[in-house]
C-alpha cells in the first residue's frame, strides 16, 4: 500500500512536470543556500583556527596594564593607555631556566610608526622590533634572504626585514636585497623579505610591516625601555599553566604586587583566543543558516500553495476515490506523500547543488571544502519535515473532503 | 429477507438561516437480492440523493435503513467508506476514471484501499474483470484512448472488482450514444442474470425499459413502484 502511493505520488508529480519542478526549486534553493552557507562558515572557521594554529598552540602573550574587568575585557595597552611597565629586567627573569622553567623562547616586541624612504618613495610604515627566535617561533617563510641573527640583535644593528607588500610598494620588482631603507631618517639594510602571510594575532597585517631588531628599534628607533608585548612560546602544550605560572609570580615579584586583582599585566594564551574565535564564527555560522532557513521557510510555503491548488483541481478524483472506498487516512497519505515526495528529491538536488556549490565557494575563499555530514542529514531530515508540515494542511484540506460535493465539483 | 430495507427516511438541506430544503419526504423502499431496478423522475425529484443515501455516500437526515439485515443507519465516515469499498459499487454517469492512468490500475483502486490481496492478485483480478465487459485487449490504455462507451465499461469493471452486493449506477448512459448506451446495458442485464443486484438511476425511458422494476419518483416522494 505504501509503496503504491508512493508510485501514485510520482505519477501525480510527473503529471505536472513544469509546475513540479518550480515548486522543487523553492525547496532546492533553500536547502543549497543553508548547505553552502553553513559549510562556508565552517570553512572559514577552521581556515581562522588554522592559521592561528598555524602561529603555534604554544604561545602566550603578556600586554602591559592589567584587565579585571572580565576574561576577556581588553588589557589598558590595547585601549591607548601608555603602560611602561613591562621592563628588560623582567624579559630577563622570564629567560632564566630556573625561574621559569617551562620556557623556551621570550621575545619582546617594540612597536611603531614611522616614514619609510626608499629612492622617491616614502610612506608610513608600522615597524616592529622583535627578537632573533620570532622567525622560528612562528614559521615564518622568506621569498628572499633571512631573518636577523642573534649576534644582529645584540648588536643593535641596523638591518631590517619587510613584509610582501612593504617590499611591492617600495622596491616593485627590484631586488632589494642588501638595499638601504631610510626609517626614521635613519639608514637600515634589508636583509629578508617574508612571503604573503596576512593578519596575524591581534589583527597585525604581517605583509604591511617592517621588522627590525628588538633592540634596535628599543633604543635607536623609538629611544624607550619597555616593551610593548611579550610573546613566550613554551616548551610543550602541557606546560601552559605552569608557564603562565611562573610568569605570574615572577611579574608580580618584579612589580612589587600583593594583591592579584592589581596585576599590571595580562597574560593571554592561544586557547583563550582560540575559544573567543570559536564562539564568534559558530555566531556567524548560526547566523548564515538562519538566513538560509528562511528560504526554506519561504519554500515550503510554496509548496503547501501549489498542493492546495492541486487538491482543488482533483477534486474530482478525490470524490471518485472516496466512493470506491478510500478512508480519510488513505487520502491523507496520499496527499501528505506527494508534498513529502516533492520535498525529499527537491531536498536531495539542493544537497548535490549545496556540495558543489561549497567546493567552490571553498575554491573562491581558499580553505578546504567542509560539508558537514550533519548539515546533510539535517537538510534532508527538515526537507521531509517541510513536506509533513506544508502538505499537512492541504493533505488534511482533501481527506475531509464530503464524496458527494466532491464528485459534483466542476 | 429484504438486501435493502429504507424506512421513512428523509433528507433536509439548509439553505440560508431559516430555510430548509426537504428533498426525500419520507421514502419506504425494500429491495430484494438479485433485483434489476431503474429509479426515474424528473430533476429534483430526489432520485440521486435517494440513491446517494442507499449507496452509503450520504447520510439522512431521519428514517432507518436496514443493509443486508444490519442496521446501518448510524454509521460514522470510516464504516461508511468501508461498507462502499467491500459491498458497493458505482458506475457514473461521466464515468470518473483517473485520467493518464491505465484501465488495469483504475480498475485495481479498490482493490488498493480494500487490502486483502497481494499486487499480483489485485493485476490478475483486474485483467480478470477487465477481459469480462470485453476490454481484454485495451488493459493498458488511458481513458484518453478509450471510447466513451469502453471507459464506462472500465467503470463498471472497477464497480464489480471486489464483488459487491449491490451495484448503483446514476445516469450511467447519460454521457453515451445510442448504440454504445444498448450495449451497457446489456452488459448490466448480463450481469443481473449473473445474480448481481443492480439499482440505477435514468430518466429515458427506453433505458429505464432493461429493469425488472421501475420506481417513479416525484417531489421527494415514491410516485409509483411497479414490477415487470
Amino acid at each position: 500500500m505504501f509503496w503504491q502511493t508512493i508510485k501514485m505520488a510520482f505519477r501525480a508529480l510527473s503529471l505536472n512536470k513544469v509546475r513540479t519542478a518550480l515548486t522543487m526549486l523553492g525547496i532546492i534553493i533553500g536547502i543549497t543556500s543553508v548547505i553552502i552557507l553553513v559549510s562556508a562558515g565552517q570553512g572559514a572557521q577552521s581556515l581562522i583556527i588554522g592559521q592561528i594554529q598555524g602561529v603555534g598552540s604554544n604561545l602566550i602573550f603578556i600586554l602591559p596594564g592589567g584587565s579585571q574587568k572580565g576574561e576577556f575585557s581588553p588589557p589598558a595597552a590595547s585601549q591607548g593607555i601608555l603602560v611602561t611597565t613591562l621592563s628588560n629586567q623582567d624579559i630577563k627573569a622570564i629567560r632564566n631556566p630556573i625561574l621559569a622553567p617551562s620556557v623556551q623562547y621570550v621575545n619582546p616586541e617594540v612597536r611603531g610608526q614611522f616614514t619609510v624612504v626608499y629612492g622617491n618613495h616614502d610612506q608610513q610604515v608600522s615597524v616592529a622590533g622583535d627578537d632573533d627566535t620570532y622567525a622560528r617561533v612562528h614559521n615564518l617563510e622568506f621569498s628572499a634572504g633571512d631573518w636577523f641573527s642573534k649576534s644582529e640583535v645584540d648588536g643593535f644593528t641596523q638591518v631590517a626585514v619587510l613584509g610582501s607588500k612593504v617590499k611591492e610598494d617600495l622596491f616593485g620588482a627590484r631586488d632589494p636585497l642588501g638595499q638601504i631603507i631610510k626609517i626614521k631618517e635613519l639608514s637600515f639594510r634589508v636583509v629578508g623579505v617574508m612571503k604573503p602571510k596576512g593578519v596575524g594575532v591581534g589583527g597585525v597585517d604581517q605583509d604591511s610591516q617592517i621588522t627590525v631588531p628588538v633592540t634596535t628599534a628599543q633604543k635607536i628607533l623609538l629611544g624607550i625601555n619597555y616593551y610593548n608585548m611579550v610573546q613566550v612560546q613554551v616548551k610543550d602544550e602541557t606546560y601552559m599553566e605552569s608557564a603562565q605560572d611562573e610568569i605570574t609570580k615572577i611579574l608580580r615579584n618584579n612589580h612589587h604586587i600583593t594583591d592579584p586583582n592589581k596585576d599590571d599585566f595580562t597574560i593571554r594564551n592561544q586557547k583563550d583566543i582560540l575559544e573567543l574565535l570559536g564562539t564568534i564564527t559558530s555566531a556567524l555560522t548560526l547566523f548564515l543558516g538562519a538566513i538560509a532557513g528562511i528560504s526554506l521557510v519561504v519554500g515550503g510555503i510554496g509548496i503547501m500553495n501549489i498542493m492546495l491548488v492541486s487538491v482543488t483541481e482533483r477534486t474530482r478524483e478525490i470524490g471518485l476515490r472516496k466512493a470506491i472506498g478510500a478512508q480519510r487516512s488513505d487520502i491523507l497519505l496520499q496527499f501528505l506523500l506527494e508534498a513529502v515526495t516533492l520535498t525529499v528529491i527537491g531536498g536531495l538536488i539542493g544537497i548535490g547543488f549545496g556540495y558543489l556549490g561549497s567546493i567552490i565557494i571553498a575554491h573562491i575563499g581558499n580553505w578546504s571544502p567542509v560539508v558537514p555530514l550533519s548539515g546533510v542529514a539535517l537538510a534532508f531530515g527538515g526537507s521531509a519535515l517541510f513536506g509533513l508540515v506544508f502538505g499537512m494542511y492541504p493533505a488534511y484540506k482533501a481527506a475531509k473532503l464530503d464524496p458527494i460535493q466532491a464528485l459534483r465539483f466542476e | 429477507m429484504a438486501l435493502i430495507d429504507l424506512v421513512d427516511v428523509k433528507k433536509k438541506y439548509r439553505l440560508g438561516k431559516t430555510n430548509e430544503l426537504e428533498i426525500l419526504k419520507g421514502i419506504t423502499l425494500s429491495i430484494d437480492e438479485g433485483e434489476f431496478v431503474a429509479i426515474m423522475g424528473p430533476s429534483g425529484s430526489g432520485k440521486s440523493t435517494l440513491m446517494h443515501i442507499t449507496g452509503f455516500l450520504d447520510h439522512m437526515t431521519s428514517g432507518s435503513y436496514q443493509f443486508d439485515n444490519k442496521d446501518v443507519t448510524y454509521l460514522n465516515d470510516s464504516e461508511l467508506a468501508r461498507i462502499r469499498n467491500k459491498h458497493i459499487g458505482f458506475v457514473f454517469q461521466a464515468f470518473n476514471l483517473l485520467p493518464r492512468t491505465s484501465a488495469l490500475e483504475n480498475v485495481r483502486i479498490p482493490m488498493m484501499y480494500a487490502r486483502n490481496k497481494s499486487h499480483a492478485q489485485m493485476n490478475a483480478t483486474a485483467r480478470e474483470m477487465l477481459e469480462r465487459v470485453g476490454l481484454g485487449d485495451r488493459i493498458h490504455h488511458p481513458p484518453s484512448e478509450l471510447s466513451g462507451g469502453q471507459q464506462q465499461r472500465v467503470a463498471i469493471a472497477r464497480a464489480l472488482i471486489n464483488d459487491p452486493k449491490v451495484i448503483f449506477a446514476d445516469e450511467p448512459t447519460g454521457n453515451l450514444d445510442s448504440i454504445s448506451s444498448l450495449e451497457i446495458m446489456d452488459i448490466f442485464k448480463e450481469l443481473n442474470k449473473a445474480g448481481h443486484t443492480i439499482l440505477y438511476v435514468t430518466h429515458e425511458q427506453k433505458i429505464a425499459e432493461y429493469a425488472g422494476r421501475v420506481i417513479r419518483m416525484h417531489d421527494g416522494k415514491v410516485l409509483t413502484d411497479k414490477n415487470k
